[in-house]
């Protein structure tokens, strides 16, 4: 895949850094005044960030300059009209954008990368920013951005900005990986990070707050209740837009049981199941579900400490097996 | 079956207090199709009232005028609600719930959002029109309008999708869309309130039935999407016994 973002910044974007929007603005039209084919070499420069030519955009389409654009340019053009509608779009702009290639994917990254440092420019630019990182996510599964993403939701959600997009994307990625990240949001000083990261971690045990109302897990309780069912997490598609309590993510206890790994995406074991794991999962499938938790949990605990002991206690009958999983770990779930 | 403290209604009985052809009389049989239990006769009748006074909201919203747009580009009446920074209108001091909540239908022109918030509007609504006025906005006294995340604790339940055998005129439901477009977030799923048989209101796509909000879902899938659109086999409605007792308890 092609890199947009490795050179040094171009003049535009120390304009930018330097001076701000209007500076900038105003700069680039007088260059353009000046001369065209300049004003055109600028705005095309390798290291350009997206933010510049974001903030340039009305004087690139008043100046009719789309034409003289590199590719990368004109498809991030075509993306911020199609998604704000005020801007002329190309005529070809679907037939561009929908192109499933690596040319593309580089653009969007390019536009996510140099423009996620600069969130909160404007609704307008978040709007495009989320637009980007749910394309990136929901259509070239790119994890490299998923902790620039979890960054810019907490960072939202401190000043009370929309942040629902991003965590669908956040979602629709699939990626056990992305609690970790949250995770770290536990440990925050801020009161708003750790409500958020409670919410967004709600598929696993957490502990009753101070003030009684919402239930939320520990730092270090989260990594190793995570560390113990990552293999057994699938996503579910559940969400802030349907409920006020999702759960978008579950332990599978089944495979738990079997300690056989599941694709987080869609639920099916890694490797094909045999007869004798079905017939284990229709045996523990007729047990009580806090039986189907013990029994999943004692499994994986006793696969990861003595593999002997548990290919011997998976033959047991389900009743011994609940028997011997009360007895050693008291009951507990 | 419907049970009253344990015992078996007749539903005949019930339905006899309704006119033929009636919105009740109908509901009490699709609520017989089930098992239900209620501590008295009066709260399975505030129950029908309130269902039915939630249709009718829904109605009336639908009829309103109120736009459809994306939280980013919402927008609400300044006379009663402050637009906040995530999209959601928040209700201004010194403002009658009860004046905001109907402006919304009276003025609907001036009102732009998203399906969830029109849902948390229906059930306001079909509130303000079981309770007393002044109890409405004392209750109420606080309101904000966007998702399932801002509701009051009062009707908190609506938020709560759970999974249900049979579907009830006023409930909230709701379609998926797994393949939706990534450009178009909004159209994840649609929040809905079922109106009848195979009716449902949903803000954006208006009074349609099943197949008929399917086929608009699915045109808002990315492109090679493989994965139709389809209704979830949940549902939430308001607590209706904590309501009626706020209701009784109730005295000016």
């Amino acid at each position: 895949m092609q890199n947009h973002y490795s050179e040094a910044n171009g003049l535009l974007d120390r304009m930018l850094i330097n001076s701000g929007n209007e500076t900038l603005k105003a700069s680039f039209l007088k260059i353009a005044q000046k001369s065209r084919k300049q004003a055109v070499a600028l705005i095309n420069h390798n290291g350009l960030r997206f933010t510049t030519l974001y903030i340039l955009l009305p004087e690139i389409d008043g100046l009719s300059l789309y034409d003289d654009l590199i590719p990368r340019n004109q498809i991030a053009f075509t993306l911020c009209a199609k998604i704000l509608m005020d801007l002329k779009p190309s005529a070809d702009v679907n037939k561009q954008l929908s192109d499933n290639n690596d040319f593309i994917h580089s653009v969007l990254k390019w536009m996510f990368i140099t423009g996620a440092k600069d969130d909160g420019l404007s609704n307008e630019f978040d709007q495009v920013l989320d637009v980007v990182a749910s394309r990136l996510i929901r259509i070239y599964h790119d994890a490299d951005i998923l902790p620039e993403l979890v960054r810019i939701i907490f960072s939202r959600n401190r000043k009370g900005f929309y942040t629902n997009d991003l965590v669908w994307a956040l979602f629709g990625s699939r990626n056990p990986h992305i609690f970790r990240l949250i995770a770290k949001y536990l440990r925050s000083q801020r009161r708003a990070d750790v409500e958020l990261a409670g919410k967004l971690l709600k598929h696993a045990p957490g502990e009753e707050n101070s003030d009684g109302t919402e239930k939320r897990p520990q730092y270090s309780m989260y990594l190793s209740w995570f560390k113990e069912n990552q293999p057994y997490l699938y996503f579910t598609g559940e969400g802030f837009h349907q409920t006020s309590d999702p759960t978008p993510c579950c332990v599978d206890l089944g495979a738990k049981f079997l300690c056989k790994k599941i694709s987080p995406k869609d639920r099916k074991p890694i490797e094909p199941l045999t007869e004798a794991d079905n017939n284990h999962l229709d045996e523990f499938y007729r047990k009580k579900s806090a039986e189907e938790v013990l029994l999943a949990r004692y499994s994986h605990h006793l696969h990861s400490v003595n593999r002997k002991q548990w290919d011997r206690w998976m033959e047991y009958p389900i009743d011994k097996q609940v028997k011997i999983a009360k007895d050693r770990l008291g009951g507990a779930s | 079956m419907i049970k009253i403290s344990g015992k078996e209604l007749d539903p005949k009985s019930l339905e006899s207090q309704y006119p033929q052809g009636s919105f009740e009389r109908s509901l009490i049989q699709a609520m017989s199709g089930s098992d239900r239990s209620y501590d008295s006769l009066a709260q399975l009748q505030f129950e029908i009232e309130m269902r039915k006074t939630t249709v009718n909201a829904a109605r009336e919203l639908y009829q309103s005028g109120m736009d459809f747009a994306i939280f980013r580009k919402s927008k609400c009446n300044p006379e009663y609600w402050n637009r906040a920074s995530d999209g959601g209108f928040v209700l201004k001091d010194n403002v009658k719930p009860s004046d905001a909540i109907l402006d919304i239908y009276q003025n609907g022109s001036y009102y732009a959002t998203e399906c969830a918030t029109a849902i948390v509007i229906v059930f306001l609504k079909a509130t303000l029109d079981v309770f007393p006025v002044e109890l409405f906005d004392h209750v109420f006294s606080k309101i904000t309008l966007m998702n399932w995340h801002h509701i009051n604790p009062v009707l908190r339940s609506i938020g709560i999708m759970k999974n249900v055998k049979v579907f009830l005129p006023g409930d909230r439901m709701y379609f998926i869309n797994p393949d939706v477009d990534p450009e178009k977030p909004e159209w994840q799923g649609e929040n809905v309130i079922m109106l009848g048989t195979d009716s449902f209101y949903g803000h954006g796509l208006g009074i349609a039935n099943q197949a008929a909000i399917i086929k608009e879902l699915n045109k808002r899938r990315r492109e090679g999407a493989d994965e139709s659109a389809y209704l979830l086999k949940q549902a939430s409605q308001p607590d209706y016994k904590k309501l009626l007792e706020i209701r009784q308890a109730y005295h000016p």
